[in-house]
């Protein structure tokens, strides 16, 4: 059997077992509940493993251990006699700056039961304005911003959806745009960079988080480079307002670079701030862009263009307080490999290096993977770098390695960690080779003078602040 | 529904069945198949405003591969392989062709479930996804090199299989009979 009929026979064999798997779509509502149930393992292990333990106190009031996050509501019979319902999960009155508006509040539960569907779904026969929950109502930045709960009936969980509209509308008028979906988590939050939800030269987008766990909201801005290179973010913790909820408004200014990135309670890791429709490039990201330093290949074209993109919001810098400059732009084997360099106020170099990998199944044709090296202060023609894409199962122990010299370099001799040394001619400075245990590089020029030297870097300069910074 | 959850939701209903079958033959398991495509979804879902413009069943298809191989790695870890007795015995009773065209593709079937997570996941990408020798790297975040020489291992462990040799033996005296 030759290697054509074995692999023949495989696609055979592989195309009668998934023909024969009855793969019947279920009804969305079981894979609504399913997704549910999966954030809130997710969420489970998050606390316990950041040691939150206060959390099994607030999960045993809102019971998720033993079932569905179903309405365990607190009912409250006034003097009156009318029902007075809270949120299972943010037990309380409505948060938010429009909290005591009860005109307002009570306008987004009529229009709710105006329209008769929530989610896109019939509301239960006999909901009424008592069934509609608000856990919050309030301006934050330029948005005006509503959470609207509801039970359904048809889930497991109560259905949250956070609409949002233009600070200062009315109520009918925010419940009319399209909602953003939130499950029935004990943490969920909102983020919006304008009221049209994309990324705007100007304006003040919004942040809000509600919380049914303990913990904190941390805010990070930057990074800011020393004239070294060394990054420095701007971490603060968010004071908490009434009811276990943080508000910020979020200046955006550079639709380029994101405003910031938080954290949330029971989860250490770093929400990152994207515009609604990142994966559009910001208009004129190469005007006035130099042809490449090495090569002098035009910059130009939108392989360039997201390499400059990947550049700047690395840098972390805004464009109109730094400069950017194509220092090579070519083919890396088969790939195409764009460095960018944006020098940062302070003088220093972030210097982003971003390999395509073409492929037809995605809409715009690229994916690939970048690493980010910060550079101190000097010329840009005497920049020496080194680096190793990520590669989590390399062939034959190498290492793939590439490099990108002084103007003046000719050759790289690549060290690896038992000593031995392998020499590469460069092209228009830029080499690249396969090496077992790389850890340092040596320029040198066609006179055999050494003109650079530089480190192999692996994984790059961060960028997001540390873990639990 | 919000446009978002609207365009998911389409995305979710119309996509599962696809989805589920990739999911199961990387897994072999139907019931792992769905709890993997649940959290892959589940993470789509939370990207969804940055993913949904680009090629969100890229996306999830990538998290399903990837998933699939730590999974196999952790079940691994618990549940030894079980060994393939009475294949090659079922081999050699197929006597009609049909009936050993099937016997032929359950033996494979069940050396793929023999191959590590890694290499079963390149077998399935590369041949049954059609996926480029670039796509597959990119999927399962290795490089080119690894992606071409795991598909050349797998091929390999699954011609040397002793299952599959008998077999090609069987076909072998059958192809000399009709000869004479």
């Amino acid at each position: 059997m030759n290697d054509d009929d074995l692999r023949l026979l495989v696609r055979d064999s592989l195309t009668e077992r998934a023909e024969a798997l009855p793969a019947v779509t279920p009804p969305w509502d079981r894979v609504r509940g399913g997704m549910a149930g999966i954030r809130r393992r997710r969420r489970r292990r998050q606390a316990l493993v950041g040691g939150v333990v206060a959390l099994l106190a607030v999960l045993g009031a809102v019971r998720v251990d033993v079932g569905p996050l179903r309405a365990d509501r607190t009912a409250v019979t006034p003097p009156d006699g009318g029902r007075v319902r809270t949120s299972a999960i943010f037990p309380g009155p409505t948060v938010g700056s429009l909290a005591g508006d009860r005109g307002f509040l009570d306008e987004v539960r009529r229009s709710v039961l105006r329209t008769g569907r929530f989610a896109d779904e019939a509301l239960p026969a006999g909901t009424d304005a008592t069934d509609v929950l608000v856990p919050f109502a309030g301006d934050v930045g330029d948005l005006r911003i509503v959470l609207v709960e509801v039970e359904l009936g048809t889930s497991a969980t109560d259905t949250f959806l956070w609409f949002d509209a233009a600070r200062g509308v009315p109520a009918a008028e925010v419940l009319r745009n399209d909602p953003q979906l939130t499950a029935a988590e004990l943490v969920t939050s909102f983020w919006l960079p304008s009221p049209q939800g994309r990324a705007a030269e100007q304006g003040t987008g919004a942040l809000v988080v509600l919380s049914a766990l303990t913990g904190d909201v941390r805010f990070a801005t930057g990074p800011t480079w020393s004239a070294d290179g060394t990054p420095t973010w701007d971490v603060r913790t968010l004071e908490p307002m009434a009811g276990r909820h943080w508000e910020l408004a979020v200046p955006w200014t550079d639709p380029a670079v994101r405003p910031g990135l938080y954290t949330v309670p029971g989860d250490s890791g770093w929400f990152d701030m994207y515009p609604a429709g990142a994966g559009a490039l910001p208009g004129g990201l190469l005007d006035g862009m130099q042809p490449a330093l090495h090569g002098a290949r035009p910059a130009a074209g939108v392989l360039v263009a997201r390499a400059v993109a990947s550049a700047q919001a690395a840098s972390g810098a805004l464009r109109d307080r730094s400069t950017r400059r194509l220092l090579w732009t070519g083919l890396d084997g088969r790939q195409p490999l764009s460095v960018v360099a944006v020098t940062v106020p302070g003088g220093a170099h972030v210097v982003t290096a971003v390999r395509e990998i073409p492929e037809t199944g995605s809409s715009d044709g690229f994916a690939g993977s970048e690493v980010t090296v910060a550079v101190p202060a000097g010329p840009l023609e005497r920049v020496a770098l080194a680096w190793a894409f990520e590669e989590p199962d390399p062939p034959d122990g190498t290492t793939g390695v590439a490099v990108l010299g002084p103007v003046s370099a000719t050759t790289v001799t690549v060290t690896d960690e038992k000593g031995g040394r392998t020499a590469e001619r460069l092209v228009d400075g830029f080499g690249s080779l396969r090496v077992k245990g790389p850890v340092s590089v040596e320029f040198t020029d066609a006179a055999g003078t050494t003109v650079g030297e530089a480190a192999v870097v692996a994984a790059g300069v961060p960028v997001e602040p540390p873990q639990g910074g | 529904m919000s446009a978002d959850e609207s365009q998911f939701r389409d995305f979710v209903l119309h996509r599962w069945p696809q989805l589920v079958r990739y999911a199961y033959l990387l897994t072999g398991d139907a019931m792992q198949a769905e709890d993997l495509v649940q959290v892959a979804l589940e993470r789509s879902w939370r990207h969804w405003g940055r993913i949904r413009s680009d090629n969100p069943e890229a996306y999830v298809r990538t998290a399903v591969a990837r998933g699939a191989i730590s999974r196999f790695r952790a079940r691994s870890r618990r549940v030894a392989e079980a060994p393939l007795d009475g294949v090659v015995a079922d081999l050699r009773s197929a006597t009609t062709d049909g009936a050993q065209a099937r016997a032929e593709r359950d033996a494979v079937w069940r050396q793929l479930a023999a191959l590590p997570p890694r290499m079963r996941a390149v077998v399935v990408l590369r041949l049954w996804e059609d996926l480029t020798v670039e796509e597959t790297a990119r999927v399962l975040g290795c490089s080119t090199g690894t992606v071409k020489s795991t598909l050349s291992r797998a091929t390999e462990r699954l011609r040397a299989s002793a299952d599959l040799r008998e077999l090609a033996g069987v076909r072998a005296t059958d192809d000399t009979e009709v000869t004479r």
